[in-house]
């Protein structure tokens, strides 16, 4: 019977010790997944590529205007905040299609 | 060789406990899903009882004892649920069937939020599915049928099922059966233990929230869980891979968001195995088959079991409330019996009582998923190491 009872303690054991290892894998899992998610943020193109997808939608929304209002003094006024992040010696008609692609 | 007087007297006494089943069930207190089909099957296989040909007594439902190929043959076309139970009992694709169902509807969030914590308290939950085998040996059993039985301590009717069926296939009959009567039984008899085993200033304690917020787990880090731990158990025990396979292709589908296959396994195929796993059961309770001198040993190890593994899963929460310094609720350590999610519901039950402002659900629902795995992962080292250990 001590035999038995040692055996059993043994197989307890090793429940213990496999228990314990996938809890830890399972902790490294999470960890290494919640580090990918954050590095993607963290990433220095992320800023860049943000704003200029925001000055897209921005530039949009005032040629709808401009077209409606047939004034292109708004477009213009727009244009000139954002011709910093497009390439240098680009006209405002080129910028158009830098940032909303040709029609 | 049972007398025939003895046989008549228990297929009476199988047709009236077939009936006090359904009964219990349809009042609830028992699980009506299996005990409705379990109990009325068991009435039906003890009373539709024919003299065949050769002047024996038998029954056109199963013949599980049949093993020559060409006698299977015959009775794959006489018996009408002999197919089911040779193609989906007998070889343990129901216990499969019915885990994928239970994967899908597990929620592994509250796993991986606190994976040291939950294995720990499932660690100490699983006291009786161990100390249940040599208690067991010392009432005349031998050391496979000591270890079939003491799964009923993890709480888990696939489990104790697949387990039986590789070890113990004399006994697995009376051994599934007892396994799933006593699961019905803990949400009556856990609170009593509860009570019993921590004071009610304990049963209040209400936790206190972290002090980093845990951001929730997004459903790719559940599914890489699920892939990940499947290929590594699969690998340590692979004669419990379909078992595991089963639970972690559930939870890979819940997280994958196909939503047409989770309805599928959830609704038809869950249902449809619990089913007919609950009809068999009461199908095989026919009068030669559960007349084993064993099954009152068997009724008393599988209490015995469930009763450790209660107490076992209150320490690992005595031990959490030490270390934390006394700010964990101990009655978190009963929802590490793995009886998802009833012993969750009992744990939130009784400290609701003493405190309504306490919530300890997360923690216990953490517990309680991870005891599955770890019972899962306690079948794979019996299976595996019983026939090696034991020789």
């Amino acid at each position: 019977m001590s035999t038995v009872i040692l055996k059993v303690l043994l197989m307890y054991l090793i429940t213990f010790i496999i228990g314990f290892i996938v809890a830890f894998i399972i902790k490294g899992l999470i960890f290494i997944l919640k580090f990918s998610d954050n590095k993607k943020k963290r990433d220095p193109l992320y800023p860049g590529e943000y704003r200029r997808l925001k000055n897209i939608k921005r530039i949009r929304m005032h040629r709808i205007l401009n077209e409606i209002n047939n004034s292109s003094e708004i477009v213009n006024h727009f244009y000139e905040d954002i011709k910093n992040d497009a390439p240098i010696n680009m006209d405002s008609n080129e910028l158009i299609d830098f940032y909303y692609g040709k029609e | 060789m049972q007398s025939d007087t003895n046989i008549l007297i228990a297929r009476i006494g199988l047709i009236l406990l077939g009936l006090l089943l359904v009964y219990l069930g349809k009042k609830g207190i028992l699980e009506p899903l299996l005990m409705i089909p379990m109990g009325l099957g068991m009435s039906a296989i003890n009373a539709g009882i024919l003299f065949m040909p050769d002047g024996t007594q038998g029954n056109l439902f199963v013949d599980p004892l049949v093993t020559d190929p060409v006698k299977l043959l015959d009775a794959l076309q006489i018996n009408w649920l002999q197919p089911i139970y040779t193609f989906t009992f007998s070889n343990g694709l129901i216990a499969c069937l019915v885990f994928m169902g239970i994967g899908v509807l597990l929620d592994v969030g509250f796993l991986l939020q606190r994976p040291i914590v939950s294995m720990f308290l499932a660690l100490f939950g699983e006291l009786g599915t161990f100390a249940t085998i040599p208690i067991a040996m010392l009432m005349g059993l031998n050391i496979r049928d000591a270890a079939s039985i003491a799964m009923v301590g993890g709480a888990d009717g696939p489990m104790v099922l697949f387990t039986s069926l590789n070890l113990s296939k004399d006994l697995f009959v009376p051994i599934t059966v007892v396994a799933y009567l006593y699961l019905g039984l803990t949400y009556g008899g856990y609170p009593y233990l509860i009570k019993l085993l921590v004071p009610k200033k304990l049963r209040g304690i209400k936790m206190e929230p972290p002090k980093k917020k845990i951001k929730p787990v997004t459903s790719d880090q559940k599914l890489a869980f699920a892939v990940i731990i499947c290929t590594i158990l699969c690998l340590l025990f692979p004669v419990a891979a379909p078992l595991f396979f089963s639970l972690f292709i559930g939870v890979a589908i819940r997280e994958s968001g196909l939503t047409h296959m989770i309805e599928f396994i959830s609704g038809p195929l869950l249902y449809g195995s619990t089913f007919f796993l609950g009809l068999l059961l009461g199908i095989l309770c026919e009068a030669h088959l559960i007349l084993n001198p064993k099954i009152l040993t068997l009724l008393v190890l599988g209490i015995i079991a469930l009763l450790l593994s209660g107490i076992g899963g209150i320490i690992g929460g005595y031990i959490m409330y030490f270390i934390t310094g006394k700010k964990f609720n101990p009655v978190i350590g009963i929802a590490a019996v793995s009886c998802v999610p009833t012993t969750a519901k009992v744990a939130q039950k009784s400290v609701s009582e003493v405190n309504p402002d306490s919530v300890i659900l997360p923690y216990a629902l953490g517990a309680n998923i991870c005891g599955v795995i770890t019972t899962a992962i306690i079948a794979g080292i019996y299976i595996t190491l019983i026939p090696f250990l034991f020789k």
